[in-house]
């Protein structure tokens, strides 16, 4: 029984995972070049509508996905136009964007979104193999949907191109010593626009594989927080992939931890546990932050570039 | 930036969004409106006009579209003119509330319970306007909120009144159906959060299946918000893989309805029919019909005898009897013998032989 519950924890956390995963990742990578996103929730709301509309536009939720990474890259034109090109402060601009991204949501859902919404999801590894038989124990991997294993990918991707490509050390060199970089022939701006782009279309396909797969619908504040979960992880990551991953997995984990508790009912206030993703999120990040010395945080992250 | 502004900013989103998922106290909340409350009207053909101030969109959800189908049904017996307010938040509802009364709008309908105070506030300024909210407390049950109820009953206006917001007759019936529909003797319920209010939903449903199998197992989970796809789909396969065949929700979305299906066991919907959505996987929904209780109002209105509707409604219940709440159309599933023991108690219930307790004690999932 209690190894069920713990089979089942674990399979719960990993089928949520892609959303604060790809979400987190995308946030990463504009911030390892020097330029916060502080936009994810809006982002996340944004291409969640857009999602479910590029769903319908092709009944496939490929095509949502893709809606979602185009709305996202706008959002992240938007940003790296008013924080790269002409310096302006990139929090007042991330709140900015997390307004407008809520707006714009209400904005096309009620233009665009019929009220009989309805998606499909995307296929499992079980599906895609045929395998039809009744999955237990490690077999249950299968009944994980393609996405899951593609954020897995993308976790591998992100961290080669960081860490062993030219791409990567240009981009951390422009996160961490602009001027540096920038004497040393790397294309300052080229390199920011391109990873804040890539980066905030990622936060958007996280919000529409979250309406896409999850609800297979859209309505307002379903985002619920996720996106400001996706950016405290990678604080909580000390902003280097294999940590934030660790992090998706605390955070999705609690997650299902908690509506586990309730059904074998553990008598803890049930407030309690549905706020407990967000708490466990605010004390791990005073706990990460207050330990100094030892940050790796971006040395250029939230300065403006001035070219001399 | 500090490090210090950062982790501020953080915890300033974030518990922005725990204080969204609590600020409701009895009606769906999304966690977040975006849309101006500005008025757009929508012109129909009569000089009788209305404005329904709504949380969300009126096709968005199950809660707002529940109750603008109930307009829409009274429209085609009165004729109105119509005009929404949609995505307005409970900061932004006064707003619009006093938007819509200050063009002479004849009938401001505010549909949510967390529109109260507002439209007490807003009605005492506009004494010739007339105003229709929602309350999920009968002020003639004792509850544990009866502060409330004496202060709606004391302050409410004269221009004034409220709808219940109080579907327990269909819980029960729906904790009955459950039961009697459960192969394994375990049923789920899954609401957004706990709150007096709430728990007497609950519990309503609990005495139901109770009613109808006394060693019924039941499991309760609280989603935190009404719309928590992700958080909803996994407390559905928490209850399923814990043995549960029939769940009954009652959130602002789909999302159970998909789970359910794939975790092919049935559910119970709320607030609107939603059988059509998956026959196979809906059992029934438990569906507010607002219009049984707009119809009085809007009628009063007409025909200019306001205050004899209101001296006797400043508070309409919802109830089997008055059909303002009931079950919605069977799904598959449903046998013709869990269909007629159903009818028997509904017919219990509209005759008061049974009268559906009020309990907002906190419920527990619980074996007997």
């Amino acid at each position: 029984m209690a190894l069920d519950l713990i089979v089942n924890l674990i399979f719960a956390t990993l089928n949520i995972l892609p959303i604060y995963l790809i979400a987190s990742l995308g946030g990463f990578l504009s911030q390892r070049v020097g330029v916060y996103d502080i936009s994810m929730e809006g982002n996340m709301t944004f291409a969640a509508v857009m999602g479910i509309i590029g769903f319908f536009m092709a009944d496939s939720p490929w095509m949502g996905l893709l809606m979602g990474f185009l709305s996202g890259a706008f959002f992240g034109l938007i940003l790296a136009t008013l924080a790269v090109k002409f310096n302006l402060d990139q929090i007042v601009i991330g709140f900015g964007l997390w307004f407008l991204g809520l707006g714009l949501a209400s904005f096309f859902y009620k233009l665009y979104v019929p009220s009989d919404q309805h998606t499909e999801g995307f296929p499992t590894l079980a599906q895609l193999v045929g395998y039809k038989g009744e999955l237990t124990g490690f077999a249950r991997f299968l009944e994980l949907d393609i996405i899951f294993y593609l954020s897995i990918v993308l976790l591998i991707v992100v961290s080669v191109v960081i860490y062993r490509t030219r791409l990567g050390l240009q981009m951390r060199a422009t996160g961490e010593n602009p001027s540096a970089a920038d004497a040393a022939g790397v294309n300052i701006f080229r390199i920011r626009y391109f990873t804040i782009l890539v980066g905030a279309g990622l936060v958007g396909v996280a919000g529409a594989y979250l309406a896409v797969a999850f609800l297979q619908g859209f309505t307002s504040g379903m985002v619920a927080g996720r996106g400001w979960i996706a950016f405290s992880i990678i604080i909580f990551g000390r902003w280097k992939p294999s940590n934030i991953f660790w992090g998706c997995l605390l955070f999705a984990g609690i997650n299902g931890l908690q509506v586990r508790l309730q059904t074998i009912g553990v008598t803890i206030p049930s407030d309690l546990l549905t706020m407990a993703p967000y708490i466990v999120t605010i004390i791990a990040l005073i706990i990460i932050m207050s330990r100094t010395g030892r940050s790796r945080i971006p040395s250029a992250l939230g300065i403006p570039y001035y070219r001399e | 930036m500090g490090k210090k502004v950062l982790v501020l900013i953080v915890t300033l989103g974030l518990l922005a969004t725990i204080l969204a998922g609590c600020g409701g106290g009895q009606t769906p909340t999304p966690t977040t409106s975006s849309a101006s409350p500005t008025p757009t009207p929508t012109p129909t053909s009569s000089k009788l006009t209305l404005a329904a101030i709504l949380y969300g969109h009126a096709n968005e959800g199950t809660w707002d579209p529940a109750g603008y189908q109930g307009l829409l049904t009274v429209q085609k017996a009165i004729p109105f003119e119509m005009s929404l307010s949609e995505a307005v938040s409970s900061q932004d509802a006064e707003k619009a509330i006093r938007d819509w009364a200050a063009r002479g709008t004849n009938i401001v309908f505010a549909h949510s319970d967390t529109y109260t105070d507002q439209l007490i506030t807003v009605a005492a300024n506009f004494p010739n306007i007339f105003f229709i909210g929602e309350f999920g407390i009968d002020p003639a049950v004792k509850a544990s909120e009866p502060d409330q109820a004496k202060y709606l009953k004391a302050n409410a206006p004269k221009n004034l009144v409220f709808l219940g917001d109080t579907p327990e007759d269909g819980n029960y019936v729906a904790g009955y159906a459950a039961a009697l529909a459960s192969k394994s003797g375990k049923i789920g319920i899954l609401q957004p959060f706990e709150s007096g209010t709430m728990n007497r939903y609950t519990n309503a449903f609990i005495f139901g299946a109770r009613a109808a199998k006394a060693d019924i197992e039941i499991l309760i989970v609280y989603v935190g918000d009404y719309l928590a796809p992700a958080e909803t789909r996994d407390g559905i396969k928490s209850m399923a893989q814990q043995g549960a065949d029939v769940i009954f929700t009652e959130l602002d979305d789909n999302s159970s309805i998909l789970e359910c299906a794939a975790q092919k066991i049935q559910c119970i919907a709320m607030y609107i029919d939603k059988r059509d959505l998956d026959p196979k996987t809906v059992l029934t929904s438990v569906v507010q019909d607002w219009s049984v209780q707009l119809k009085g109002a809007i009628e009063a209105v007409q025909k200019g005898t306001w205050a004899a509707f209101r001296d006797k409604n400043y508070f309409q219940p919802q109830s089997l009897a008055a059909g303002s709440v009931h079950l919605g159309a069977w799904g598959d599933a449903a046998t013709t013998e869990l269909k007629t023991a159903v009818s028997a108690i509904e017919a219990k219930i509209k005759s008061g032989e049974i009268k559906v307790p009020m309990d907002d004690s906190k419920p527990l999932s619980t074996t007997p």
